[in-house]
């Protein structure tokens, strides 16, 4: 993938396996948030992208939505001139026909991401780290089973980090859900998974358990610091 | 079509002429009644909104308007150079015949024309309340907030920005069947011009873009005094398109003093809509399903 003559993402293979939490990790610019525009359609590459053995790349952003995978947003995404239950409606539209069923799960997405007394409250209302919380229940109602974080933690109160992780980790453990996340906060991130990928200058530099990761020479002199 | 989607077009002269002349066309040139027109209009007026949609539509903002304008004078002037069957510059003029319900002119009395534009506006506010509460309307007003969040939530952004423009352009149309009807006369100046497309635009920017009463409110602020303006001034000091300086007034104070228009500012919505019409959907509420048990347990629409 370039932009100009740069190269965000290059020659770059990754798997994520099924109802696993991976960690994404890199310094400004390694391409971490290219490679997940790239997976949510919002870009087009080079190269090929499977989804369940299915060939994604090429597809709209929508398709790849009801394929089901979801993404969350560095800068979070919204409706703004709408509550946060409507937030949470709108992808369920497309998904469910029982529409009092869509505003139950709405609701429950809501209470499940500490939103629900915000609800009738414009999404443009809400502080940084309520709209991270927003994002993820909107994502959520589209019952994806891959999931995109990008910086869920950044601008996030420590207790809402917390229930991020939280709500990740149970997320995980009880619908079996995937996720990818990209973040900077190492100390949560190593919360949230046992696997840890690095890229740098759009590329990948390592790729394994945690504990080995943050001991890999290349990612110290490249991310960590000594 | 501005205030749902948020795509805010110049060119809806252009179908509120393809109505205006399809009607013009079909009644003077093949006797066929204003009635059957409106069906015409609105299927061509939807056909060229997809023609001009589907590659402009995936241009923001700026971009969208600058095409819009140019579709609306290439057709403007592709009508003032067809002689044959649209009477070039000249236009369309109607022969006068009997007050009909059939060829829909009334020249003893206006009545039919008033309570036909009455109904004509209740069904479109009807059209617009229904859409509000309906999916097509959350999709719509979602591409408006953010297309990407709403591309990433599963909506396919283009075809309902299609969807949005074609509706819009087939009221539009419509609009302009009655025009015709109305004024029995119909030529390129007349009906596709950027004086036309001021009087569709400005005053529902006045009113207040995606407001459920903001266009109607704005129509009745803004034409009664274009009307008595340049009446006043021109019975009375003899100068005459004053009116036209009341628009350009319009443009400036809806720009910089009422960016929401009126009604977008005087009811600002502090917190969410409890009540009214975007609640009806979430008023449907039935009793919470765990998160955890709700998954999967759907079936899929759409």
């Amino acid at each position: 993938m370039r932009f100009g003559g740069l190269i965000a993402v290059n020659n770059l293979t990754l798997n994520v396996e099924e109802k696993s939490v991976v960690g994404l990790i890199g310094p400004n610019g390694a391409g971490k948030t290219t490679l997940i525009n790239l997976v949510s359609g919002i870009f087009r590459g080079e190269g090929g992208i499977f989804f369940r053995g299915e060939r994604i790349d090429g597809m709209k952003p929508h398709a790849i939505a009801r394929k089901g995978i979801g993404r969350t947003f560095q800068i979070p995404r919204g409706f703004g001139a709408m509550t946060c239950l409507e937030n949470t409606i709108v992808p369920g539209l497309g998904i469910y026909k029982d529409r009092s069923e869509i505003v139950s799960r709405g609701r429950e997405l809501l209470k499940f991401f500490l939103l629900d007394q915000v609800s009738n409250e414009l999404a443009a209302n809400l502080s940084g780290g309520q709209k991270k919380l927003l994002d993820m229940a909107r994502v959520m109602m589209l019952n994806p089973d891959l999931i995109l974080l990008d910086e869920p933690f950044h601008g996030v109160h420590p207790e809402l980090k917390n229930k991020i992780v939280e709500n990740v980790l149970q997320l995980n453990k009880d619908q079996g859900k995937t996720f990818l996340v990209v973040s900077h906060d190492i100390p949560e991130i190593m919360k949230l998974a046992k696997r840890l990928v690095v890229m740098n200058a759009g590329t990948l530099i390592a790729d394994g358990r945690t504990e080995e990761v943050r001991k890999n020479e290349r990612v110290i002199e490249a991310y960590l610091g000594v | 079509m501005a205030g749902f989607t948020g795509q805010i077009s110049f060119g809806h002269a252009a179908f509120f002429g393809l109505g205006a002349y399809t009607a013009a066309m079909l009644w003077t040139g093949f006797g066929i009644t204003p009635w059957i027109g409106m069906i015409v209009a609105a299927a061509i007026a939807g056909f060229a909104s997809f023609g001009v949609g589907l590659p402009s539509l995936r241009l923001k903002k700026h971009y969208f308007v600058m095409i819009s304008l140019g579709f609306s004078e290439i057709l403007r002037i592709t009508f003032i150079q067809w002689y044959q069957l649209a009477g070039g510059a000249g236009g369309i003029g109607y022969p006068l015949v009997e007050y009909s319900w059939l060829a829909l002119q009334f020249h003893t009395d206006k009545t039919p024309y008033y309570y036909l534009m009455l109904t004509m506006l209740i069904l479109c506010l009807m059209l617009v309340y229904k859409m509000k509460t309906s999916k097509w309307g959350y999709y719509f007003m979602a591409i408006r907030e953010d297309e990407i969040a709403a591309a990433t939530s599963g909506i396919n952004v283009v075809r309902y920005k299609l969807t949005s423009c074609a509706i819009s352009a087939i009221l539009t149309a419509l609009g302009g069947v009655f025009y015709a009807q109305f004024i029995l006369f119909v030529f390129p100046d007349g009906v596709m011009s950027l004086d036309v497309m001021s009087k569709i635009f400005l005053p529902a920017a006045l009113g207040g873009l995606g407001t459920f009463m903001g266009p109607v409110i704005g129509a009745f602020i803004l034409i009664p005094l274009g009307q008595v303006v340049n009446v006043y001034f021109t019975t009375t000091y003899g100068i005459q398109g004053l009116h036209l300086v009341v628009y350009g007034v319009s443009i400036i104070l809806v720009s910089t003093v009422v960016p929401k228009g009126i009604v977008g500012t005087l009811f600002k919505p502090r917190t969410g809509r409890t009540e009214g019409p975007s609640a009806a959907i979430i008023s449907s509420s039935a009793t919470s399903v765990p998160l955890s048990q709700s998954a999967g347990t759907s079936q899929p629409g759409d």
